[in-house]
């Protein structure tokens, strides 16, 4: 057990926090099955990364067959070993709950993203106190965008955004954008910022705003149109 | 009352019950002729798989007495149990006390049984089925020839034709048989009769070993526990798992040894047994770890009925414990793959062994078979030779493929412009591909390949989602497909089968 920190400094830019600073419980709703394999890419860099314990990935077997079976050859773009994506597949949502609990309660786990659509303002308590204990990351995938209270530390919309221009060719689709918007924090105003994923180190960084002009200075990137 | 199994030349009489016997009927009548003769027999059909079933369950319970129990079904009508109880009577208080218990236990039950107790399970077959009318029979040791001696020659586990031929010899008991030489008594018959005849002799006489085939490869280290008052529910059965798992845990401790696979057992008063099995990820050896595994894994699954008199823990599979020890010295390092082998178990237990697992690559260009789930926590997988470097995949891949229209395409072979996907229309902005794909012909397929080729595209909208869809087919090449002929013709005939699109995948 790792002592708790300090509750939620407030960073610059959430959307890129350092580790120390994105610990607990966080939740995502993306629209459709591109929003939420936009959320999920999301989630497995910020439990990944900056630690070597293995990652969980948990959804019920209806959210599966709705939205699609994870793919090994497509997950491999986040550069994590077979060994360090450990999926779980539920009956249920309350199991997925469940056993996320678990997970984060082991202290063997870096992180956790997982979809589930109802959670109560318990539960979510609990699951942000664990996760901070056991200095993982959680995102919980939401379905629907959430109106409910909960403890969750940031909640974000998250979405596929137009990608960066090919390098070689006009036609085709270049570097993966997401469109992440924080629409609830403590201590932290909303915003929104505009990812490229970034294939050699395997992570998300602000997009530049326009073609080569770097980034806008306040941190924050204007919406390519 | 009799049961009737089809026999070569119709109905025959498989099981009889005393009245009948008493009028009669045997084992082996034609049912016609048994009904001749009484006509008010009543008659049900055999039911073979379920006699085996309860001749299962009946030995799973009698493990209470030994690991080692055996199923004998061999004859019909005489099937039975052989219990190797080798060096285990002085458990029960001695080779009477243990008798008295089995029949007193039995007969608890309500299951009618003949109990033998011999230096070799052939005579102690012989004497539980052909010995004189008592229902407990013990052999002292090297007494197996006086108490064979006056038995039929059947007893010997023989086959009806050697029975019938020693009876036109005259050879009508084992002890006529013992007064023989011996290697006259193979010589008499030909081919491998004589040489059974005179093994089983040997086998019964204990001359000659006997293996038993037990039914589950007998545990090693296995801790258990008689009860007074028999056990309900899920708290008592806790309250004596609880006890059992530090003296498994120390027994495995002592020869170094962890649990890999643990079974608890409840024996229950009515002459069966239930059992719960569960998987460990690594060997462990700590009592609370392995009650809390067997705990999450549901104890309620028991199935108790009137109660349980005694509780079994074993480890049915263990594998050395030095591997795990190595890594202790670690510190955190190891700590952690132990915590992650506890709430790998945790899952399992709770789950099912196969809720939590990675995803390993497996050699196929077909995308929904390139990957396979190995369950989490086994040791490292084999080593897999690099797969050759792929175009961008999707991360969530839809399986199996929706349909999806395409109202227009740029070009006949080339990417949509549109397409029509769970009722929303996309409009494709930008596009890439193909990338074509086909089943591995060349392979014995375990399943039905698609017999058309796949042209793969990553596709953008306006919005920015990026989806993989495929077209199924090529024009003028696949597009007809030949229909097996229709019943009353002869020609196969040419069907037109336009190619078609699938949604496949999502990118992020």
């Amino acid at each position: 057990m790792v002592p708790l920190p300090t509750p939620s400094q407030p960073c610059d830019n959430p959307a890129l926090a350092p580790r120390a600073a994105r610990l607990g419980l966080e939740e995502a709703w993306g629209e459709g099955a591109p929003g939420r394999v936009a959320a999920t890419l999301f989630g497995l860099m910020r439990a990944a990364e900056g630690d070597e314990r293995p990652v969980v990935v948990a959804a019920s077997s209806v959210w599966l067959r709705e939205q699609g079976r994870w793919f090994r050859d497509g997950l491999k773009i986040a550069g994590l070993p077979d060994r360090r994506l450990l999926f779980i597949e539920t009956p249920k949502d309350a199991q997925t709950l469940w056993a996320l609990e678990e997970c984060l309660k082991s202290d063997a786990v870096a992180g956790a993203v997982a979809a589930a659509d109802t959670i109560s303002l318990l539960a979510s308590r609990r699951l942000d106190m664990v996760a901070r204990q056991a200095g993982a990351t959680c995102l919980l995938l939401r379905t629907q965008p959430a109106k409910d209270i909960s403890a969750a530390r940031r909640r974000w919309s998250i979405a596929p955004a137009p990608s960066a221009p090919h390098p070689y060719d006009d036609e085709a689709p270049g570097a993966a954008r997401i469109a992440v918007s924080l629409t609830r924090s403590r201590g932290e105003p909303p915003g929104d910022w505009i990812l490229e994923w970034d294939d050699e180190t395997h992570r998300f960084r602000l997009a530049a705003g326009l073609a080569d002009h770097g980034l806008v200075p306040d941190g924050r990137s204007v919406v390519a149109a | 009352m009799a049961l009737v199994e089809k026999g070569p030349h119709g109905l025959v009489l498989s099981a009889t019950n005393r009245a009948a016997r008493r009028l009669g009927h045997a084992m082996g009548q034609a049912h016609a002729d048994a009904k001749a003769v009484s006509p008010d027999l009543i008659t049900h059909p055999a039911e073979p798989d379920r006699d085996a079933e309860a001749l299962r369950l009946l030995s799973l319970w009698a493990e209470r007495y030994s690991p080692c129990v055996a199923m004998d079904a061999a004859s019909a009508g005489r099937e039975g149990l052989l219990i190797d109880m080798t060096g285990g009577a002085h458990l029960f208080g001695g080779e009477v006390a243990l008798l008295t218990d089995m029949a007193v236990r039995l007969k608890a039950a309500g299951i009618p049984a003949r109990l033998a107790m011999a230096d070799t399970a052939g005579s102690a077959w012989a004497l539980a089925r052909f010995g004189p009318r008592d229902t407990r029979r013990l052999v002292p040791v090297g007494g197996a020839r006086t108490a064979l001696a006056p038995l039929p020659v059947v007893a010997l586990r023989l086959d009806e034709t050697d029975v019938k031929l020693l009876s036109r010899l005259g050879l009508r008991t084992i002890g006529d048989l013992m007064a023989l030489p011996r290697s006259g008594l193979a010589r008499r018959f030909r081919g491998e009769g004589g040489l059974t005849l005179v093994r089983r002799l040997d086998q019964a006489l204990g001359s000659e070993p006997e293996i038993l085939e037990p039914i589950r490869r007998p545990p090693v280290w296995r801790v258990w526990r008689n009860v007074l008052e028999p056990l309900i529910d899920v708290p008592g059965i806790e309250t004596v798992l609880n006890d059992l798992a530090p003296s498994l845990a120390e027994s495995l401790e002592r020869d170094g040894q962890g649990a890999r696979r643990l079974t608890l057992t409840a024996f229950r008063t009515d002459g069966r047994a239930t059992h719960l099995s569960v998987a460990l990820s690594v060997p462990s050896i700590r009592p609370a770890h392995l009650a809390k595994v067997l705990k999450e894994r549901g104890l309620e699954h028991l199935d108790l009925g009137f109660g349980a008199d005694a509780v079994m823990l074993s480890a049915d599979v263990v594998e050395p414990l030095t591997s795990i020890q190595s890594d202790l010295d670690k510190g955190r390092d190891g700590d952690q793959r132990l915590a992650l082998a506890a709430l790998l178990d945790r899952l399992g237990a709770r789950l099912g062994e196969t809720a939590a697992f990675h995803l390993q690559a497996q050699a196929s260009w077909l995308p929904e078979h390139s990957q396979v789930r190995r369950p989490a926590g086994e040791g490292p997988p084999a080593p897999a030779q690099p797969p050759p470097p792929l175009p961008d995949r999707p991360l969530l891949l839809l399986d199996p493929p929706e349909p999806v229209t395409v109202p227009l395409a740029s070009l006949p072979d080339g990417p949509p412009a549109s397409f029509v996907w769970r009722r929303v229309t996309h409009r494709v902005s930008r596009a890439q591909g193909p990338e074509r794909l086909s089943a591995e012909w060349w392979k014995p397929a375990r399943r039905a390949l698609p017999d058309r080729t796949r042209d793969y595209y990553r596709v953008e909208d306006r919005e920015g989602r990026r989806y993989w869809l495929f077209r199924e087919g090529l024009y003028q090449r696949e597009d007809k497909s030949t229909e097996p002929p229709a019943p009353g013709e002869t020609e196969s005939k040419l069907v037109d089968r336009p190619p078609a699109w699938w949604m496949h995948g999502v990118f992020a």
